[in-house]
């Protein structure tokens, strides 16, 4: 083991590794710490960045926010989550496999298309709320209110939940609840005592990460948010560049250190909580039958609450969109008919920029995502059956880029391409958004490496070495062919994940780094409605192929 | 252990999975005090009996009654909840909850039936100590070895003191290479009475000596111990008597069940009942010493007889020809070989 744990490949791909994690995060620290950009001969040190930001009002105002929409979210998303993950698990509920697949399809739309999506169906003059005020005369919802950014997040990551709490109910066995049955428990005390005390790890986990999630929320903010003014940290950090005109760096920077401040601590609880889980799943009976619990009749109530939320969450904003992107304008009084264009994909295609945006989409998703998994197999192959320290520092290391919201990544990256010698001349090219890409989603990547890994015993590459294949031959031989199909499936998951991805481009959008994602963000800021709708059908379109081909070779939609 | 005087009776049960039936209708009665082991082949219906008793499966047809109290009752569709039964049962898996320690797994079903903390406390700790689990009681299943956790499984279904106590396997975890054989032979010399069942239905039930010695079928025969097998056809029956021939052997045996002349019929003796003659004489028949294993007290010879192979202990004179003796009281020939028996006997 020892002599197998220091190689040269190896420690190049920690280093590597170390390297493009820490020196964005180092940056970030580095400038918050200055009175001025990193940049400006005149900077130094001192706490002059924060003492501004505290004493801003707005600052706060945004923290709170921030605050309630996630806690909001998860009192919103833990118990439909967990009850869906419940009927889809144990019960006899009909079409589960499908349900499954739509429920998961909001986790693969872009959040600042559907923030966008209900912004034109759901908004004062969206198509839902004029049908509404045609109805009871009045539209009956606001959706920029902050109750209604909390509901809307919420219901978007009730898939989070579900994916968390099926699988603990899924490795749950009916023995350990029939066994309760047998000392004398009722169905009710079995809930109480066992099932729901066992699946609880997974319920906290999947709270935490909610909560996380709700934390580093941008898009629906940024959308929903913005008609009345309602900030939460991460557009409070987006807009400080308008709030004082020039570029302030140290303040974005102290922004966002006070951002990780509070997501790294809550990776971190992750990842206990994901241990401390999976104790007990260890102990689990060989011979389990899992039984079903009949609904009865009330499949029918319980298909309509699903129906119903797949309706709001999907079926809504997607609809919306999708209507929005074929007229040329829409408000009250007009007539459907009369507006029916195409005029806004014509205006899409005769902007070069935008037209760039969409292959640079495409690029950065085919090449790009297959580039970022050969990446992420590098460094989890380095970790491969390894147990010494530096199996561990990776593991420690692919965390961090976790706790750091993509738009932050972004906005680290473009220091590092504005200033840093030799890579400054990629400024303009498709590679910088590709490498903030790639770190940004480094965690989610390895988990889907490592349940590739997972899933080869270790004897199959032990006997290769014993009939005497060096290292580099067992991995060419034996690992790779065996984690062929999980890497081909992961390809596809990272390549729907980067044309969903929107943030981490932001910074970085620039002549040459068009995006559709970060396009959508700018363009939604400059108010080109016709052309949001336009990009943001594109968007989903690129997205449905990818999940139609993950879907027909039977991948799973999630680690 | 059951202070109860009651008996466990099951009538004619019939369960079935969709249209495969599982059960077809087992009969049985434990009488208080009494240990009874389960026997059958993997996938004979063992795990579905002892669940459908505890209430885990729905039969389709019979009667389960502890004493007075009437379990279920396919005809009176009386159908006690699970809970209400007051059974032990220790399943296979163990199903130890992962979350409760050593201690409040045992404890829980004193806990529902709502004694004092104290009784609780000092139940607990009996049936822990009896199990010489008492230095474990404050961990987690998952620290646990395997034999360990079965041991709290057995000391949770026994500390409310339940009339029955079901054991699923309780022998699979003495070593996983222990063969089903052996199992065999340990449940004989455990316990005071031996069900055997096969696809669904009682082939035989009686005292271990009995299932040994009077072996009512050639499955019961077959499973209860080392056997040799002489396939052959009935060449003569004689009040009780039927003598078989084979490819160059002819042997009386005793008959089991109806045979005719010219019927095929296969010959069971146990390996321990077979001899090894020095010379020519009745019921013998000549054969070839292919290979001899010693087994430490013993040898065990095989012996070749034809296209048949057959097994004794013993020690051999000398050269390879050997002649064996089947004792005719000891050859129990059995009509039609098992695997073409119709199951809707
Ligand atoms: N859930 C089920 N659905 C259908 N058939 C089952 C189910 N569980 C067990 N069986 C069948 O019932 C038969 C008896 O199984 P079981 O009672 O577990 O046998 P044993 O415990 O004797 O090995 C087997 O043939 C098995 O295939
Ligand atoms: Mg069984």
């Amino acid at each position: 083991m020892t002599a197998r744990s220091f190689s040269i490949p190896r420690t190049a791909v920690v280093a590597v590794t170390a390297v493009v994690i820490f020196l964005p995060l180092g940056l970030i620290f580095w400038q918050s710490f200055l009175n001025a950009p990193f940049f400006n001969p005149e900077h130094r040190v001192g706490l002059a960045a924060y003492a501004f930001i505290f004493e801003d009002a707005d600052f706060w105002t945004a923290f709170l926010n921030s605050i309630l929409i996630a806690a909001g979210m998860v009192i919103i998303a833990l118990p439909l989550g967990a009850a869906l993950a419940f009927l889809l698990t144990r019960t006899d509920l009909p079409a589960q496999r499908s349900i499954e697949v739509l429920v998961l399809i909001p986790v693969f739309v872009s959040p600042m298309v559907l923030a966008f999506g209900y912004v034109v169906s759901m908004g004062p003059v969206g198509f839902y709320s004029l049908l509404a005020k045609d109805l009871v005369g009045d539209v009956p919802w606001n959706v920029y209110s902050l109750a209604s950014i909390a509901v809307i997040a919420g219901l978007t990551h009730v898939p989070h939940v579900y994916l968390y709490s099926s699988a603990a109910l899924k490795s749950l066995g009916s023995d350990v609840e029939e066994a309760a049955r047998v000392v004398g428990a009722n169905p009710l005390q079995v809930a109480m005592n066992v099932s729901l005390p066992m699946t609880m790890p997974a319920l906290f986990y999947a709270a935490v990460l909610v909560f996380f999630l709700g934390f580093e929320l941008f898009g629906l903010p940024l959308v929903l948010g913005d008609p009345e003014g309602r900030l939460v940290l991460s557009t409070y950090l987006y807009k400080l560049t308008n709030k004082l005109g020039t570029p302030s760096y140290h303040l974005m920077a102290a922004v966002a250190v006070c951002i990780v401040a509070v997501t790294f601590p809550l990776v971190l609880l992750q990842r206990w909580l994901l241990k401390s889980a999976g104790k007990y799943v260890s102990v689990k009976g060989k011979a389990t039958r899992q039984k079903l619990l009949p609904l009865g009749g009330w499949k029918w109530v319980a298909l309509s609450i699903v129906a119903l939320w797949l309706i709001f969450t999907i079926v809504v904003p997607i609809s919306g969109i999708a209507l929005r992107a074929f007229v040329e304008q829409w408000g009250e009084g007009i007539n459907l008919a009369d507006v029916v264009t195409l005029d806004n994909f014509r205006g899409v295609s005769d902007q070069s920029d935008q037209v760039r945006a969409i292959i640079n989409t495409l690029l950065i998703g085919t090449i790009g995502g297959g580039l970022a998994v050969a990446c992420y197999t590098a460094i989890g192959l380095a970790g491969h059956r390894q147990r010494g320290g530096v199996a561990r520092i990776l593991d420690y290391i692919v965390l961090i880029p976790r706790a750091i919201p993509g738009l932050l990544a972004g906005l680290a990256f473009l220091w590092i391409f504005l200033f840093v010698p030799f890579v400054k001349e990629l400024r303009n090219s498709i590679f910088s958004v590709w490498l903030a890409y790639s770190v940004v989603w480094l965690a989610y990547g390895m988990r889907l490496i490592s349940s590739a890994l997972l899933q080869i015993g270790p004897e199959l590459e032990e006997s290769a070495r014993t009939v005497g294949a060096s290292n580099a031959r067992v991995l060419k031989d034996v690992t790779l062919p065996l984690i062929r199909f999980g890497l081909l499936a992961s390809w596809l998951l990272v390549f729907m994940i980067f044309e969903r991805e929107y943030s981490t481009g932001v910074y970085l959008l620039g002549q040459g780094t068009e995006v559709i994602g970060s396009m959508l963000v700018s363009l939604w800021g400059a108010g080109a409605i016709d052309q949001v709708a336009a990009l943001s059908l594109i968007n989903i379109a690129l997205v449905a192929v990818g999940l139609a081909v993950a879907l027909r070779f039977g991948v799973r939609l999630h680690e | 252990m059951n202070k109860s005087a009651n008996k466990l009776v099951v009538e004619g049960l019939y369960l079935q999975y969709g249209d495969n039936p599982i059960l077809k209708g087992v009969s049985l009665t434990l009488n208080p005090g009494e240990v009874v082991a389960l026997l059958g082949a993997s996938g004979s219906g063992k795990t579905t009996l002892l669940r459908a008793v505890a209430g885990l499966e729905q039969p389709n047809e019979g009667r389960i009654a502890i004493g007075a109290t009437v379990l279920y009752d396919g005809a009176a569709k009386v159908e006690l909840p699970v809970e209400k039964r007051n059974l032990g049962l220790v399943f296979q898996s163990y199903a130890l909850w992962p979350h409760r320690t050593v201690f409040e797994n045992v404890a829980y079903g004193l806990r529902l039936r709502s004694k004092d903390a104290g009784d609780v406390e000092r139940r607990v700790h009996e049936a822990l100590t009896n199990l010489g689990l008492s230095a474990l009681s404050q961990r987690l299943p998952h620290q646990l070895s395997g034999g360990q956790q079965q041991r709290v499984a057995i000391a949770r279904a026994l500390v409310y003191n339940p009339p029955v106590v079901l054991m699923d396997e309780p022998l699979s975890n003495l070593d996983a290479k222990l063969r089903e054989e052996a199992r065999a032979w340990l449940a004989m010399a455990m316990s005071d009475r031996i069900l055997l069942l096969n696809y669904g239905r009682i082939e035989q039930q009686g005292t271990p000596e009995e299932m040994y010695d009077r072996p009512q079928t050639q499955f019961s025969a077959e499973f209860m111990g080392s056997n040799n097998q002489l396939p052959g056809k009935v060449a003569q029956v004689v009040d009780g008597r039927a003598m078989l021939e084979g490819d160059g052997w002819r042997l009386w045996g005793t008959a089991r069940g109806n045979l005719k002349t010219g019927d095929v019929a296969t010959g069971v003796i146990r390996l321990e009942r077979t001899r090894i003659a020095n010379g020519e004489g009745d019921n013998r028949v000549r054969t070839e010493l292919i290979t001899d294993m010693f087994l430490g007290d013993r040898r065990e010879n095989l012996f070749q007889l034809g296209a048949l192979r057959l097994r004794c202990y013993g020690k051999t004179t000398n050269g390879t020809t050997c002649w064996l003796e089947l004792p005719q009281e000891h050859l129990w020939i059995f009509a039609r070989p098992q695997e073409l028996r119709s199951d809707h006997v």
